[in-house]
């Protein structure tokens, strides 16, 4: 993460504009250029912390945008790693301390002596030379391209900067469940917890902060925002807005889908394949599968993202569908806590056979048609079996 | 459908029950838009769970998730002060902050604290050395495997330590375990983040120990709110010759060396003449920040940042106070020593110099351990650290300290004295030197940290 003394970013009124780096640059190209050939020969050469952060430095130094040139090395350094130093070094200091307690009362106080006498013939031993600076770099992230390190640069500003958020707002134009799904499993990893509103038939809001936040405004989730981030990039048409507290001051970051931020090379946009299976299989004479349903967030721990929602070609009535795999034991036990809820929601679980024994004590939800088996995946023949069994089509 | 309280991530939630619920158990509680409940903080579990109890509603707890212990005797025998300590903490409901200075047996009053809970118990620490000497104090009295959060290790058992750090990052998955809260140099609990680790933690049971626990108003509020109110005072003076070892301290003004001081004073005219020019007084605490701002604006002002460091650097370590530990260090052969330093560039260069031990962050821990057991046994008579020795660490054996170089704390100058009191064996009185470069912009900063009772009354050299 870049620290605040690395982000380059200007304040006017209560706004913030963060300054990107144009992917054709030159100084960034240059200087990224410089920097990812001295890592490559660092690496080869094997030099010492100290030696690679003082070569930082000047490097550092020498540039006018000394933002930049301090951001782009701190984020090589940070994926830098190092050996553990010299291994025979505390042994011999070992040695070395416990003969200094007896030297220095047989010096009498004359430092020549002593030192002489701890030193022997070993020169200009260094007592402490395995300390982090003397550490040799071992191996480092490599930056396939300039292009590739300009853009780590830009996500790591808005990263940086949303060190300093409360809470995150964030707009999306007509999300589909599946883009939005896989989103909010991430908000449910980072441990986070939004507050969703509709604005608009397609415009979605939500509110995303951690569970202490409601009680005490705190920076203690920031990083879980920052890390979270990158996953909005993947999300269509978004919009976000983060107030930063810097220096006792509010300041509003808002930022959209025009910025130039792209997500980490393996956070491209991604839809499972089994889904992209189910989309592309599914034919049903009563049943359309669709794809603007709105996130469902009943009054629960977290709000529900159907995996399928389902609009009935003659009555217009809408049922959906949330799947819970082999190891969504705890959230299948959170949503079957509730029952009544399903119907309300006009919602059916479908559940791996792995998770039997909780849904063995649910034999009236599997009776009613809210609650069905699968293994692995389901197919589009046992989906619409268990629509017809929910009763949610109204006829 | 009753009401039932659960902890999550570190808050409480209530779902379930009527629709109104009575206004004593409404006042704990925040409506959640986000989940459709009601949300508490978990420090506020006593103060809910009674709440509820009094409304007369059905409830059921999911909350807590910790019960008693079976805790064997620890065999404890109290000194007065610590009985006092007890009686006050006690009657003032499990909960509070007992202000004593270093050495009286602040640890031993936790141990006796807990022993009388007999409940699980979480003990918060600032640093991995208070760990490490926390876990093996609590092994010795309970004879029990003792948890540990921090450097390293995760393990969590009903007695555990953890430093404030890890701390705050696991009590949204402990919060519930443990009953009983210990904070241990609480002065540091109501910092802006780590305050989270008290208030994600629904101990009903708090104890707050510290031998410097003057704070600004806003944050002894939160730690008021978060642990108690301070029950008890012991002032160094009242256990000094009896708990405390006697002490006095010896303040040595030492004359830069003339190339050095020549060095100095063109470095500081660089600095300050960029200070008057625009305006810095750091009368208001905006200024630093002001400062470093305008060093990092232009190439003057990152020359005007390497002289501010290069003075900083003679005054805090100039040769002349070099050659004065050594004398020091030759005064005192045959007692421990323990040297600071404000910064580990300083200790190091010590270190390499003297061929003495130095313990900072950087120090792995086997090495570290080593190296605090030699220095008590007596086989290192010196050992150099900048910061992490400044509090807790319980070395009895040393008898005289050094401060070769410090900041303007009174808190760090205080704990720093606090090393050296512990009484042992044959020590008749121990001795604190504070090494000052004089005429330097360390006459200043001396002058701030002595601003405490421990140092008023005493006479300087």
């Amino acid at each position: 993460m870049l620290k605040l003394e690395h982000l380059r970013f200007r304040r006017r009124l209560d706004k913030l504009h963060v300054g990107f780096v144009p992917a054709d640059d030159e100084t960034a190209r240059r200087l990224g250029g410089e920097l990812i050939s001295a890592f490559g020969e660092a690496i080869a050469g094997h030099w010492t912390r100290g030696e690679l952060e003082e070569w930082c430095a000047a490097l550092t130094r020498r540039e006018k945008d000394t933002k930049l040139a301090s951001g782009l090395t701190k984020l090589l350094l940070d994926h830098a790693e190092f050996s553990d130093g010299d291994g025979d070094l505390p042994e011999l200091r070992r040695a070395i301390l416990a003969r200094a307690a007896e030297a220095m009362r047989r010096a009498g106080g004359d430092y020549r002596l002593y030192r002489d006498e701890l030193r022997g013939d070993r020169g200009n031993f260094d007592l402490y030379g395995d300390l982090p600076e003397f550490s040799r770099l071992e191996k480092c992230r490599t930056f396939a391209s300039v292009g590739e390190l300009i853009d780590a640069y830009n996500l790591a500003l808005v990263q940086g900067l949303l060190l300093y958020a409360e809470k995150l707002t964030l707009k999306f134009d007509s999300p589909r469940p599946e883009e939005l799904r896989p989103l909010l499993r991430r908000m449910r990893f980072h441990r986070l917890l939004a507050a969703g509103t509709r604005l608009s038939p397609t415009e979605t809001v939500l509110e995303i902060d951690g569970p202490f936040s409601l009680l005490e405004n705190s920076r203690k989730y920031a990083l879980q925002l920052a890390m979270f981030f990158p996953n909005v990039l993947a999300m269509p048409n978004w919009k976000l807005a983060a107030k930063l507290k810097l220096a006792d001051r509010e300041v509003l970051l808002e930022l959209d889908e025009r910025a130039p931020l792209k997500p980490p090379p393996r956070r491209a946009d991604y839809l499972p394949p089994e889904i992209a299976a189910f989309r592309a299989a599914f034919d049903s004479a009563e049943w359309e599968l669709f794809d603007d349903a709105p996130p469902l967030l009943p009054d629960s721990a977290v709000p529900v993202i159907p995996d399928f929602s389902f609009r009935h070609r003659r009555t217009g009535c809408v049922a959906h569908v949330e799947l819970f795999h082999r190891w969504h034991r705890t959230g299948l036990e959170r949503r079957l806590a509730e029952p009544e809820k399903l119907a309300a929601l006009k919602l059916i679980i479908g559940a791996d056979r792995a998770l039997a024994p909780i849904l063995d004590a649910h034999p009236q939800a599997e009776e009613a048609g809210l609650l069905f088996r699968f293994r692995d995946f389901p197919g589009v023949e046992t989906t619409l079996r268990a629509l017809k069994k929910s009763g949610f089509a109204g006829e | 459908m009753p009401v039932i309280l659960d902890f999550h991530l570190g808050t409480l939630t209530l779902s379930g029950g009527p629709e109104e619920l009575p206004p004593e158990v409404v006042r704990w509680l925040t409506r959640d838009p986000r989940t459709g409940n009601c949300r508490a903080r978990a420090c506020d579990y006593a103060a809910l769970y009674l709440a509820l109890r009094n409304s007369g509603l059905e409830f059921t707890d999911r909350a807590r998730a910790f019960a008693p212990l079976e805790l064997g005797d620890p065999g404890l025998t109290l000194r007065p002060h610590q009985q006092r300590a007890l009686a006050a903490w006690e009657a003032a409901g499990f909960r509070g902050v007992a202000a004593m200075p270093t050495g009286s047996g602040k640890t031993i009053l936790a141990v006796a604290a807990i022993a009388r809970l007999r409940r699980p118990t979480l003990v918060l620490v600032p640093t991995i050395d208070l760990l490490t000497q926390w876990t093996q104090v609590l092994e010795r009295f309970f004879r029990c495997p003792i948890g540990m959060l921090g450097g390293g290790s995760h393990e969590i058992t009903p007695l555990t330590v953890s430093t404030y750090d890890s701390a705050l990052l696991n009590m949204e998955f402990i919060g519930n375990r443990f009953a009983f809260l210990v904070a241990d140099e609480c002065h540091h609990l109501p910092g802006a983040e780590t305050r989270l680790a008290a208030a994600m933690s629904l101990a009903p049971y708090r104890l707050g120990l510290s031998a410097t626990p003057e704070l600004p108003e806003d944050r002894a509020e939160v730690l008021k709110d978060l642990i108690g109110p301070t029950v008890i005072e012991v002032a160094i003076a009242e256990l000094e010759g009896s708990s405390l070892s006697p002490y006095r301290i010896v303040t040595l003004r030492v004359p830069l060396d003339p190339q050095e001081e020549a060095l100095y004073r063109r470095h500081r005219e660089v600095y300050t003449a960029f200070l008057r020019r625009h305006q810095l007084s750091f009368a208001s605490g905006g200024d630093w920040g002001r400062f470093l701002q305008l060093c990092a604006r232009s190439a003057e002002g990152r020359q005007v940042m390497r002289s501010f460091l290069e003075q900083r650097r003679i005054a805090r370590g100039g040769r002349a106070k070099l050659r004065t530990v050594w004398e020091l260090a030759n005064r005192h052969l045959g007692e421990r020593m323990l040297i600071f330093t404000a910064d580990n560039a300083t200790a190091y260069e010590l270190g390499r110099l003297f061929f003495w031990p130095v313990l900072t962050h950087h120090t792995k821990a086997a090495e570290r351990k080593e190296f605090l057991d030699r220095f008590r046994s007596g086989e290192y008579p010196v050992l150099v650290t900048s910061k992490v020795l400044n509090e807790g660490v319980d070395v009895p054996a040393a008898a005289v300290g050094v401060i070769l170089s410090g900041s303007g704390s009174v808190r760090e100058h205080v704990q720093r004295l606090g090393r050296i009191l512990r009484p042992s064996p044959g020590k008749e009185q121990a001795v604190l030197y504070e090494l000052i470069s004089a005429d330097t912009s360390e006459e200043n900063v001396s002058r701030r940290r002595r601003n405490h009772a421990a140092y008023r009354r005493r006479r300087h050299a």
